[in-house]
């Protein structure tokens, strides 16, 4: 090697050194100005409304800032009028019930309100994003609220008299199923093609003109969205949260994949607050308890149990699964209190029907399998299995084997089958575990109910029903009963719910399902997830909701404490 | 040389032909389509909209149909949008390999520099103290997991000592200019550290290998009987000839640095193309990973040819007819 090349050597050396060693990590972000969020995911589009095929969570945590919402749902899971005046109600005479179940609903959007290109926010636009949502050409997922609605008529720029074509329970808190979209920026391009409207610049870029307090200055692909104040906000206006001027200058969402990464993050404190989507409870619980030890108290963790309910459906289609007797051996088997102590410390409390406590529709009183092997035993003898000579209990000379099917990778849905695998053998149930990734789990093995016993979660909102899940007319590919579950009454108030208006009434007949359901096993409740949302200690209000609201809903009350 | 060139460059077309049709196949024969994929977290979704949706996408159509028509697009130069990021796949693929270059390039070339020397040294005292410790060094190189490497990087340098940001990309807010180049340089020294370990590592072992077995040869003896000096038996007569192997390595190496580095990429949270070509698999964003994958084999393509052509040039026993 000659001096050139020595030269070389020193000079790419002092190159990769020599700047690092004179400068401490850049934080110019942090302060009172900013508030940087940690999350795993990078929204496809900013605007639900076009949001075909995207992770609507994230989508929902980035957008709340800068597009108004209609009613906003609190952390005490309490809706608010934000964008309009009021929420209807059949007392105030602005919801009306019609012949032939039609529903009349007036709506009144607060006058003042704008885009931020300077448009006024009004009728038509709320009109027209039902119209989009309800093209064929336009790639939408979720039209169930949306074609319940027959025709939205303006009789003034900010009046909207929505007709529905049947009753819906939750017309008071849903103008359309379908939100609003700029209808003076988007019309041409839908007009052209209604299918490429996810792929207009607007809510897909920072060309995106919202409503809200803040607007997007900077989309860093795969790195990360910079939010700003837009200081033309009119906050005399509004209703809800967004009545207090937004005291942070500028949301920074910093798109992490990687969990240990993330936790690095904390740890530097190169985040200010993390999302319910960043840490895994687990990882979560450990961190917790890392901060603890350490004494630190600069952050504030917090794991509060919300709707998303961890369970194994059982496949009723199964020569075991569909006695009876067999399913509820499984669950008197299955030690549900030790599995969430001692992997979760007892903060993923057990689940023992499909609502959670929070939820208008838990039971009670419905029934509780405690954990009882010799009443599984039992159960399993009633249904005539006797003891095989390994062990396994066996009927007609079928063993009762059973595979039991989960994401591959997830560690904590892992250390569960384990569990499960070993306190079912005592009951003489063989369990088999055979995992696979989640597309092919999720894409195919679950539609195409090729399985006996799959772990998995559903993540509900607080006005969720049984509809699509439970109905005995939604197994796939018509919904996603994937159980198989055909039960006359069950169909008749999930489908009932929806449309019953009183929510009392709604509240006793999802209690009515959750008797049949605990009674008939379809599914193996497991445990309600709680996802785990961090903040530094000196940033005030972030107020996870736990429920699928995230947790950007109040930005404007957040501030930071010298 | 001149009509080697042009029949490799002809053999390329058909082969680049057969590998779309490759990807393309491994890709949507593949369980789960993305509208599965996008129903197994909405419940309430209506069996019609699904097939709104499948037609939507082009997903109904038979397989050679749907081929066809993403050729016919490709060779007009339109190669589709990304269904998960909603912007043009080529400037996405783009945008994404630039981004990795920030780290495969420097790493590349950092590698090189430590590499070549100690791998050099390393034959030249062989048995030496430095020899052993190379040796420790690139077998630790090898076996250490860059995921692991990576994370205990981040937590020496930005979680106890503070000095660098544990992972990302740049910080917002830096004004452009000089400010932001110093600020992706701090984001960039980890993952180009972890990323060059490896390489180094194997680096060292064949310029080590290929060093020992050229300072044995006749005209290196001869070179020193001569009374040349060490300097110019080393460099002039051992390691230009050492050096045909390696180049071949390095030319055949070059592809990665556009393949970007999935792992390292996820770990430091770095927007590369190796993260990109990961996630749309996963996601079933087929038009992105169609473009990306057949994007890097047709480089692998080229940097072979390039590879043989070096050779021929270094090696001047060599000769394409």
């Amino acid at each position: 090697m000659g001096k050139r090349g020595s030269s070389l050597v020193v000079a790419l050396a002092a190159a990769l050194v020599v700047p690092t060693l004179g400068l401490a990590a850049p934080a110019p972000v942090a302060g009172p100005d900013t508030v940087v969020i940690g999350t795993q995911q990078e929204p496809a589009v900013i605007a639900l409304a076009i949001c075909d095929a995207c992770t609507m969570f994230v989508a929902t945590m980035v957008s709340q800032p800068i597009m108004l919402p209609t009613v906003e749902m609190t952390d005490e899971w309490k809706f608010q009028p934000v964008a309009v005046e009021k929420l209807p109600s059949l007392k105030d005479g602005d919801w009306k019930l019609l012949p032939n179940n039609k529903m009349q609903v007036t709506w009144r959007i607060r006058r003042g309100l704008r885009w931020q290109d300077g448009r006024s926010l009004t009728a038509e636009d709320w009109i027209f994003a039902w119209r989009v949502n309800m093209n064929p050409r336009f790639p939408s997922a979720g039209r169930d609220v949306a074609q319940r609605v027959e025709n939205i008529l303006a009789p003034n720029p900010y009046t909207m008299v929505v007709q529905w074509k049947k009753k819906y329970a939750f017309a008071d808190l849903n103008v359309n199923g379908a939100g609003y979209l700029p209808r003076h920026i988007l019309s041409a391009a839908y007009q052209r093609d209604p299918s490429k409207l996810p792929q207009q610049p607007w809510g897909t870029s920072e060309q995106t003109v919202g409503t809200g307090p803040y607007r997007i200055v900077q989309w860093q692909r795969g790195s990360s969205i910079t939010l700003e104040r837009w200081e033309e906000f009119p906050y005399r206006v509004v209703g809800g949260s967004f009545r207090t001027r937004a005291q942070v200058r500028r949301i920074v969402f910093r798109f992490v994949p990687d969990t240990n990464t993330q936790i690095a993050n904390v740890l530097a404190g190169s985040i200010d607050a993390f999302d319910e989507t960043a840490i895994p409870f687990v990882q979560g619980l450990e961190l917790e308890k890392r901060l603890q030890r350490e004494g630190r108290r600069d952050w504030v963790l917090k794991a509060e149990p919300g709707l998303i309910w961890e369970h194994i459906d059982l496949n009723l289609d199964n020569v075991h699964l569909r006695d009876k007797r067999v399913r509820q051996a499984l669950l008197y088997g299955i030690n549900r209190e030790q599995i969430v102590q001692s992997l979760f410390d007892g903060k993923q409390p057990v689940a023992h029907q499909v609502f959670p406590p929070k939820h208008y529709g838990y039971n009670p009183q419905a029934r509780r399998y405690r954990y009882d092997p010799a009443r599984a035993r039992q159960l399993l003898q009633e249904a005539g299995y006797t003891p095989g000579p390994d062990g396994i209990l066996q009927k007609g000379g079928q063993r009762l084997s059973l595979v039991l099917m989960t994401t591959a990778g997830n560690r904590t849905r892992e250390a569960v089958q384990q569990i499960l695998q070993q306190q079912l053998r005592e009951i003489g149930v063989e369990i088999r575990i055979q995992n696979q990734p989640a597309r092919v789990y999720f894409g195919q093995t679950l539609p195409s109910r090729q399985f006996e016993m799959a772990m998995y979660a559903w993540v509900f909102g607080p006005t969720a029903d049984c509809e699509g899940l439970y109905t005995g007319d939604t197994l796939p590919p018509n919904g996603q009963n994937y159980p198989g579950w055909k039960n006359e009454e069950v169909t008749r108030i999930c489908h009932a719910v929806p449309e019953e208006l009183d929510q009392g009434k709604r509240a006793q007949m999802l209690r009515r399902f959750a008797e049949i359901f605990v009674d008939e096993v379809p599914v193996i409740p497991l445990y309600y997830r709680a996802d785990y949302t961090g903040h530094k200690a000196t940033l005030q209000n972030f107020k996870p909701t736990g429920a699928d609201t995230p947790v950007t809903w109040n930005a404007t009350q957040w501030r930071w404490t010298r | 040389m001149a009509a080697y060139l042009a029949r490799r460059l002809l053999q390329m077309v058909p082969l680049v032909f057969g590998i779309s049709v490759i990807v393309f196949l491994v890709l949507v024969l593949a369980p789960g389509d993305p509208v599965d994929l996008l129903l197994a977290g909405n419940p309430k979704v209506r069996a019609e909209d699904i097939q709104a949706l499948r037609k939507i996408y082009g997903l109904d159509d038979p397989l050679h149909v749907r081929y066809l028509k993403w050729l016919a697009n490709a060779l007009r130069g339109d190669f589709g949008y990304s269904r998960t990021y909603k912007v043009p796949v080529l400037q996405l693929v783009w945008d994404r390999i630039g981004n990795s270059m920030w780290l495969t390039v420097p790493s590349f070339f950092l590698a090189l520099a430590v590499a070549v020397p100690v791998g050099v040294y390393s034959a030249l005292r062989q048995y030496s103290a430095v020899d052993y410790a190379a040796t420790f060094f690139t077998f630790f190189g090898v076996s250490i997991p860059a995921f692991w490497f990576g994370i205990m990087m981040i937590y020496l340098f930005a979680v106890v000592l503070r000095v660098l940001p544990p992972g990302g990309f740049a910080t917002p807010g830096v004004p452009p200019g000089w400010p932001a180049l110093v600020d992706r340089f701090q984001y960039t020294v980890l993952p180009v550290v972890v990323l060059s370990l490896l390489q180094m590592a194997a680096l060292t072992r064949y310029t080590r290998s290929s060093m020992l077995e050229v300072i044995r040869q006749d005209y290196v003896r001869t070179a020193r009987a001569k009374g040349l000096a060490e300097r110019v038996v080393v460099g002039k007569h051992a390691l230009r000839n050492a050096m045909i192997p390696i180049v071949t390595i390095l030319a055949l190496g070059i592809p990665n640095l556009f393949a970007g580095a999935p792992l390292t990429e996820t770990v430091f949270a770095w927007p590369g193309i190796g993260r990109l070509i990961v996630e749309s698999v996963g996601g079933g964003d087929y038009a992105t990973a169609q473009v990306a994958l057949l994007f890097l084999a047709v480089l692998v393509l080229v940097f072979n040819l390039l590879a043989d052509v070096a050779y021929a040039l270094l090696d001047p026993r060599i000769r394409y007819d």
